[in-house]
């Protein structure tokens, strides 16, 4: 993607902090501001997201008359690690380490071009192992190693 | 307690069996996180966070302070073998170390890495011995407004003096005093941006944030740039380790150079061991009768990054301990440790934890001298390392990460932090924002807003407080200055591209 006379990467992030720094301000508007002396919780988010703000409008200004294009952004590995990473969280508790563990290891390999079921298996089979024996038997972290 | 006794107290304390064991733990393990590529001092220290939870906090730190400086060890080896740099700080070393491998001669760029590295270390820890008390001395009698000073000198350094655009480094050390906000206001009691999550009411996971911002974002960019062409790893024969006699003359004195730039990039904070190394290097070129011979396998060229980075590595703990001012983003997790032990980061800590500072000093020692011999003698092992796939790596590196941020509390809420910010911190990579300062704005934050309120409060509302006493208006004039060096740069690039597109005839948009 390119916009012209803009260096992408740059404008992008410009208007990304600028946008995040008025969010912040914004919500520090919720918080009694107080004054100088007696600063409210709400005064000094609201410094802060001025701040960001005008360094956003600085990035955005800077950013004028170049131009690179936005990098190509590969969504299959995001996917994948961030569907093995919420997994693990949805099911710790519920069905224990080693289901868990399995699922972890298994999505997060979906991000290789060609997954090798082998790699996974060993992969998972030693963390496993490790976890159980370093996690449940040595440091007794009060999680279950399977719980139906 | 004087001088001698101090020293023999950190000994005592150091040679202790279980802080023997840890610290040859710690700096195994340093030195591992520093071979793997995408594997960070950072990332480490925060997957082994909540192992420390089971020890004093004077082994806690023994271990983590272990597992950083012994990743200045092992980066080296990456960059030298394969042109990757094991960890950011040793990317300068990739310059002249793969070339010395290309001409068959890794195995005494390897041994020359090790060696200054030591030196480097060892002048910085002995600095530390001497300075940090009289530092932690002078820091006893500051006030807030010299607090702030401080703190802001060391977030607006370690935003402006790395490498990228000063202005992102700014914004994200902004964003990260942004985020330190979130959870119960302390003064008025008031929950601050937390969403309705309780879970937030504390603030946000300190480890979760920095496992999303560092494990899970490095992770992802690894993956999508789908570099997973097989490493081509020379075979290093041990028995051509040893360095001539012309690679040691040429090695001395950028040594020693490189260890004073380091140890005093480290003290100031916010300056840390990726830039020292920059410098020295830097220096080296400019002093040398023949700059044409770096990049082309100068011994030089190894010897002074890897003395300045690990003299800084060690220098920083100088402003982290002696004043509570971390001096990088591993600086700021430690503190992050120590007040999860319980322990309030500042100058008291020198004076009233003792055992716990000298300790940490005799540990140094031990490790420094562990480092070498795992460094020099034992590295063909961590060649070896460097043989595991990474597609077997990052999925356990993954697994670590979800049980050490979810062994911390026990609550899942904090693996959806990890995912947040995962996301956060890819697309800021994407974007070529530096994720460092963000995490020391965020731990620094707190404390500039509390010790700003407090001087306001005291002052009854008049800024002038602020730069009323010397070392006040010193880091204040430092920090102006800083700011105004680094946007030169910025803005004088950006005018320049404007009229550069301005002068030939542009077809109209």
């Amino acid at each position: 993607m390119r916009i012209a006379g803009f260096d992408a990467v740059d404008l992008a992030g410009g208007v990304l902090v600028f946008a995040g720094g008025c969010a912040v301000a914004l919500g520090a508007t919720a918080y009694p501001i107080g004054e100088l002396t007696r600063m409210g919780p709400g005064y000094f988010p609201m410094v802060v997201g001025i701040a960001l703000a005008v360094i956003g409008l600085a990035l955005v200004f800077v950013s004028r008359t170049t131009a690179t294009p936005l990098p190509e952004v590969r969504l299959k590995p995001a996917f994948a690690v961030f569907a093995g990473l919420i997994f693990w969280g949805l099911t710790i508790e519920r069905f224990g380490l080693v289901p868990s563990t399995l699922g972890l290891v298994f999505l997060v390999s979906l991000a290789q071009d060609r997954p090798s079921f082998v790699m996974i298996a060993a992969t998972a089979a030693f963390l496993i192992a490790f976890s159980i024996g370093v996690f449940i038997y040595a440091l007794a972290i009060p999680i279950p190693a399977i719980r139906l | 307690m004087d001088f001698g006794s101090n020293v023999a107290l950190g000994f005592t304390t150091a040679l202790q069996p279980f802080n023997l064991a840890i610290v040859a733990f710690g700096v195994t393990l340093g030195t591992l996180a520093g071979v793997l590529p995408g594997v960070g001092a950072i990332t480490a220290i925060s997957i082994l966070l909540p192992l420390t939870f089971y020890m004093d906090p004077t082994s806690a730190l023994i271990m983590l302070a272990g597992i950083y400086y012994g990743a200045q060890y092992g980066g080296s080896t990456t960059s030298i073998l394969m042109n990757i740099p094991g960890t950011s700080t040793h990317a300068i070393t990739c310059l002249d170390g793969y070339p010395l491998s290309k001409q068959g001669r890794a195995g005494p760029a390897m041994f020359i890495a090790g060696v200054t590295s030591f030196v480097g270390g060892s002048f910085a820890i002995l600095l530390m011995m001497f300075l940090a008390p009289p530092i932690a001395e002078i820091a006893l009698k500051f006030q807030s407004a010299e607090y702030v000073n401080v703190m802001v000198f060391g977030l607006v350094a370690a935003s402006t003096l790395s490498a990228g655009s000063p202005l992102k480094g700014l914004a994200m050390v902004t964003f990260g005093v942004a985020l330190g906000v979130v959870g119960i206001d302390l003064t008025s009691g008031v929950y601050r941006f937390n969403f309705g999550f309780l879970e937030l009411s504390d603030g946000l996971n300190l480890v979760a944030v920095a496992m999303g911002l560092f494990g899970v974002a490095e992770i992802l960019m690894n993956l999508m740039k789908g570099a997973s062409a097989p490493f081509t790893i020379q075979s290093v024969k041990l028995r051509a380790l040893l360095p001539t006699w012309s690679d040691i003359r040429q090695s001395t004195l950028p040594t020693v150079r490189a260890s004073v730039i380091g140890a005093g990039c480290g003290i100031l904070p916010g300056v840390g061991p990726t830039i020292a190394s920059f410098m020295a290097y830097a220096a080296e070129k400019r002093v040398s009768k023949h700059p044409e011979r770096f990049g082309r396998g100068a011994m030089e060229g190894i010897a002074a990054p890897e003395a300045a980075n690990n003299a800084a590595a060690q220098a920083a703990f100088i402003p982290t301990l002696s004043l509570g001012v971390p001096g990088d983003a591993i600086g700021a997790v430690l503190l992050g440790a120590l007040l999860l032990h319980g322990i309030a980061p500042g100058p008291s800590i020198v004076t009233e934890q003792a055992g716990l500072f000298w300790g940490l000093i005799g540990s140094f020692w031990i490790g420094n001298i562990l480092l070498l011999i795992l460094n020099i003698p034992l590295i063909g092992l961590w060649v070896n390392v460097l043989r595991i796939p990474y597609n077997a790596l990052y999925p356990a590196m993954l697994f670590f990460i979800c049980i050490g941020v979810y062994s911390i509390n026990y609550n899942v809420f904090d693996i959806f932090i990890v995912v947040i910010f995962g996301i956060v911190g890819t697309v800021m990579l994407a974007l070529e924002f530096p994720a460092a300062p963000l995490l020391l704005g965020f731990i620094l934050g707190p404390m500039i807003e509390e010790n700003l309120r407090r001087a306001m409060l005291v002052s009854r509302g008049d800024p002038s407080i602020l730069i009323a006493s010397p070392i006040s208006a010193a880091f204040a004039i430092a920090t102006v200055l800083v700011l105004l060096l680094s946007l030169r740069s910025t803005v004088r690039a950006a005018l320049d591209r404007a009229r550069r597109s301005e002068s030939p005839p542009v077809s109209s948009p």
